[in-house]
Parts: structure tokens; C-alpha cells; sequence
């Protein structure tokens, strides 16, 4: 079951640690992308209970996550019926 | 009272950081990490700002290896136990504070090699020496930036060039010079940094840090809840997590960074240079008294900003207990918790008296400061 911003935002990242997110959090304000933080889902369970979910159709700034050196454990589109891996 | 104490501790300490930690304590005072609610994440974020603050200050760029700690002493520690085990060997110098001393006479008993280059007032560091300690074992090299006894800087470039050179580590404890001297790890070839929060940092006592360099793996010091990995027995293997088992310092910290903002924004050269200013000054005032002798480089700039003395024969907590009945001057006397300095200084019996002014100090208390001194000496020594 999706809940809070996932519904609407339909992308979510997992983290391996609190420090990723909270360092994804300042790509995200950087690129003035929106974004919430939420309980990491118990299916995609990582080493942070925190995740990051952004709107899917911004799903490009992935990349600039990765240029600046956050580790992601995981990148989903949040379905009713599932959570798939994206491809940008 | 004239706060002449700051290598001890900084006070007092810019608004800003009094008003952090008020914010934190009375805004944003979740636990950090435990559980994903507004309240941790809005003092996760304080934390992590601090973290970035420290990358800007110290010249690196990955805020998941700073770890924080509760001073230079536990991060030393840290360092320390983390990376030797029995049959290592570490090198350090002579003048070491105890937060190296004791736990390095503490992994000897567990089987680990200690040499300690030998030095010489005038020449703390004999570097010839130093590259001809170096053991097909040696793991580490572990010295101060400046030693909290008369402020005097050692050779840290080189001192890291050469280990690497031999293929060790270079641990080196700022516990002087951090906010004080410009540190860029960028340039340095220093492998761990370790940090005190309250010194020239401007944070709140019981906050610190070290910095671990990529490719460096510490055992921790401590186990248990990170907020991370809940449902595994095993410690985290990831930074900062690994190293920083249960609750933060987190108003602390908050006030920390504060702290560090204050310092990028006036600049670490500009407080040097004020701090510098009052060490010249009283260094030429003690020199004119008579019967008062002066510690380490007379080049202040050669020093973090201390000036050690003694007057005449007397004993230098008796001093300092006089200084400040009669003028109210704060100073640290005795042997600031590092015989080993002392013993090359010559005085473990006296100790020393030491003035450490902040660049908050003013000129009036570094006259009033000089004065007090003038007349403890002459009521003291027969000349």
C-alpha cells in the first residue's frame, strides 16, 4: 500500500545509511526538485529507514545524485501492485 | 575575570552558537536516526549540516567520514584502538598530550611497538630520527599539530610525507590548531584527523571529531544501535554508522557547526592573526619582568596561541593561584596533562603557567594580565 507524498510522487530511493539521504536531500534542493522523506517501505528494506520520494516524470535527477557521489541501495516506481526497479 | 584559558576550552563562545543549540534543544530535539518522524529528521539534518561545515573547513569533501565524538581525547581513541593490534608499530613524538600518551602505553601492554622520536627545546622534532624509526611493521604515526604546553608547531607536512613515504598512516590530533591554523586534507597527507569541538572550534564541551580518509577501516570502540541496520546483530561496516554508536551529541553538535560557520565566516586567518597579536604582546611584556622565564619558540607565529612561563622559582599552580586571587587572571598551570612535554621542557617539578587567549581577549585584559604578573613577581622573587 502506498501512503503520504509516495501517492502522489510515485518515485521513491532507498539509502544504505542516514547520511545518503540526508545528502540526497541537498541534491534534491539544489535542483529544486520536490521531495519527502518517508519510513523506508518494509519490502525495500535498506539500511536506512529513511527514503527520499520525488515526482516520477524528474526521475533524470538520479544521475545528478550519482555525479555527486550519494550511494543509493535502490530506485523504484511505486505502483499499486509493486515497487519497480527505474530505468532513466 | 580574565578568561586567559582557551587552549583548555574556548569561552565564551560566538552567539551563534549559543543560539544553535538553544534552536536545537528547544526547536528540533528528536534523536537523530531513530525513526524517519519530523522531529529526528530535523536534528538528523542540524547534524548532517555540521558535517558539511567540517568537509568546508578541512578541506575534503565526504561528510559520511566525519565521526563525531565526545572530544579529540575519544577521538584519538577512536583511531588508536581502532586500527592497531598486537604486533604493530607506531611512531610519535615526545611531546605528546596524554590523550596519545596513555592509550599508546596501553596498547604496548597489548603487544603493539611504540617509538617516541626523541626532541630537543628548540628542535621538538628530529626528523632524521623520525625516517630512521620506521620498522617494516610500522602501522602509524601519531603526533599532535602543536603542543598544548607552550604551543610550539611541529613539521606536519613532512611528518606525513615521510610516513607515507614508508607506507604508514598519519593520525594527527588538532587539539590546538583546529580553527586556529588552516588544515587541508586536500594537501596534507594526514590519513585521520582527530578534533576537539570546544577549543578553536567555538562548539560546546563534550563534542569532537575525526576525520577518516577513504580506504581506511577502523574497528569501533563501541558497538551497538546506529539506527541503521536494525535487524542485523553485526555492527554496520558503513561510515559514519560503523563509529557512531548510540544517541549523538546532537544540541551539541548543532552548536559545533555553529560554530565552524562562525569560524569560515571571519576567517581562520583573521582569528590567528589577532590571537598571534596578543601572544606577541604578551610574550615581549613577560620578557621585560624580571625573573620571568618564557617556553618554545618566541615566534608566534611558529605557535598555536599560548604563552607558557614561570616566575622565578615558584611554583607554577601557586602562581596561577595568586594571578588570579589578586587580578582575577584565569591561566592553566601544572603539567597540562602532558609529562612527556615537560619532561623535555625540564620542568615536571614547577609545571608551567600558560595564557591562552582567544581573539575575543582584549588588549586591557592582556595589559591587566601583564601587570598581574609584574607584581606576583615582584612580591616573589628576591632578585
Amino acid at each position: 500500500m502506498l501512503y503520504g507524498k509516495l501517492k502522489e510522487y510515485r518515485a521513491i530511493l532507498t539509502f544504505p545509511s542516514l547520511t545518503e539521504a540526508l545528502g540526497a536531500e541537498r541534491v534534491f534542493s539544489r535542483y529544486e526538485c520536490p521531495f519527502a522523506t518517508i519510513p523506508t517501505p518494509i519490502r525495500l528494506r535498506s539500511g536506512c529507514n529513511t527514503a527520499l520520494c520525488f515526482p516520477l516524470e524528474r526521475k533524470e535527477i538520479i544521475e545528478d545524485l550519482i555525479d555527486d557521489g550519494v550511494v543509493l541501495t535502490g530506485m523504484y516506481e511505486a505502483r499499486e501492485e509493486g515497487f519497480f526497479s527505474i530505468v532513466w | 575575570m580574565i578568561y586567559l584559558d582557551n587552549a583548555a576550552t574556548t569561552w565564551p563562545k560566538p552567539q551563534q552558537v549559543l543560539a544553535a543549540i538553544e534552536e536545537a534543544l528547544v526547536h528540533k530535539g528528536g534523536n537523530a536516526g531513530r525513526g524517519g518522524h519530523g522531529a529526528a529528521m530535523q536534528m538528523a539534518r542540524l547534524i548532517h549540516q555540521a558535517r558539511e561545515d567540517l568537509c568546508v573547513l578541512f578541506g575534503t569533501d565526504n561528510p559520511n567520514r566525519v565521526i563525531f565524538t565526545q572530544n579529540a581525547t575519544h577521538a584519538l581513541n577512536q583511531a588508536l584502538f581502532g586500527l592497531l593490534q598486537q604486533g604493530d608499530h607506531v611512531i610519535t613524538s615526545s611531546i605528546e598530550h596524554n590523550a596519545v600518551a596513555r592509550p599508546l602505553w596501553a596498547l604496548k601492554q597489548r603487544g603493539v611497538e611504540v617509538s617516541e622520536v626523541p626532541g630537543i627545546l628548540g628542535g621538538e622534532f628530529d626528523l632524521e630520527a623520525y625516517d630512521k624509526a620506521f620498522r617494516p611493521n610500522t602501522k602509524l604515526v601519531v603526533t599532535l599539530h602543536a603542543s598544548n604546553v607552550t604551543g610550539t608547531l611541529l613539521p606536519v607536512k613532512a611528518i606525513g610525507q615521510i610516513a607515507h613515504e614508508h607506507g604508514a598512516y598519519y593520525l594527527l590530533d588538532a587539539a590546538q590548531t583546529a580553527g586556529v591554523f588552516p588544515i587541508d586534507l586536500g594537501s596534507l597527507a594526514v590519513d585521520l584527523l582527530a578534533f576537539p569541538g570546544h577549543k578553536g572550534l567555538m562548539g560546546p564541551q563534550g563534542t569532537g571529531g575525526l576525520i577518516v580518509k577513504p580506504g581506511i577501516r577502523l574497528e569501533p570502540l563501541i558497538y551497538g544501535g546506529t539506527g541503521s541496520l536494525s535487524e542485523e546483530d553485526r555492527q554496520p561496516d558503513f561510515l559514519p554508522d560503523a563509529l557512531e554508536s548510540g544517541t549523538l551529541n546532537g544540541a551539541g553538535i548543532a552548536g559545533l557547526g555553529a560554530g565552524v560557520r562562525y569560524i569560515l565566516r571571519e576567517g581562520v586567518d583573521k582569528i590567528r592573526i589577532r590571537e598571534q597579536a596578543h601572544c606577541r604582546k604578551l610574550w615581549n611584556g613577560l620578557l621585560e619582568i624580571p625573573g620571568v622565564k618564557l617556553y618554545g619558540s618566541e615566534l608566534v607565529e611558529r605557535r598555536s596561541p599560548i604563552v607558557a612561563f614561570n616566575i622565578g622559582e615558584l611554583d607554577s599552580v601557586e602562581a596561577s593561584y595568586i594571578l588570579e586571587e589578586k587580578a582575577g587572571v584565569i591561566a592553566r598551570a601544572g603539567l597540562h596533562c602532558a609529562a612527556h612535554a615537560h619532561r623535555m621542557l625540564g620542568t615536571l617539578e614547577q609545571g608551567v603557567v600558560r595564557f591562552s587567549p582567544s581573539h575575543f581577549t582584549s588588549e586591557d585584559e592582556i595589559e591587566t594580565a601583564l601587570q598581574a604578573v609584574r607584581e606576583v613577581a615582584e612580591d616573589n622573587i628576591n632578585l
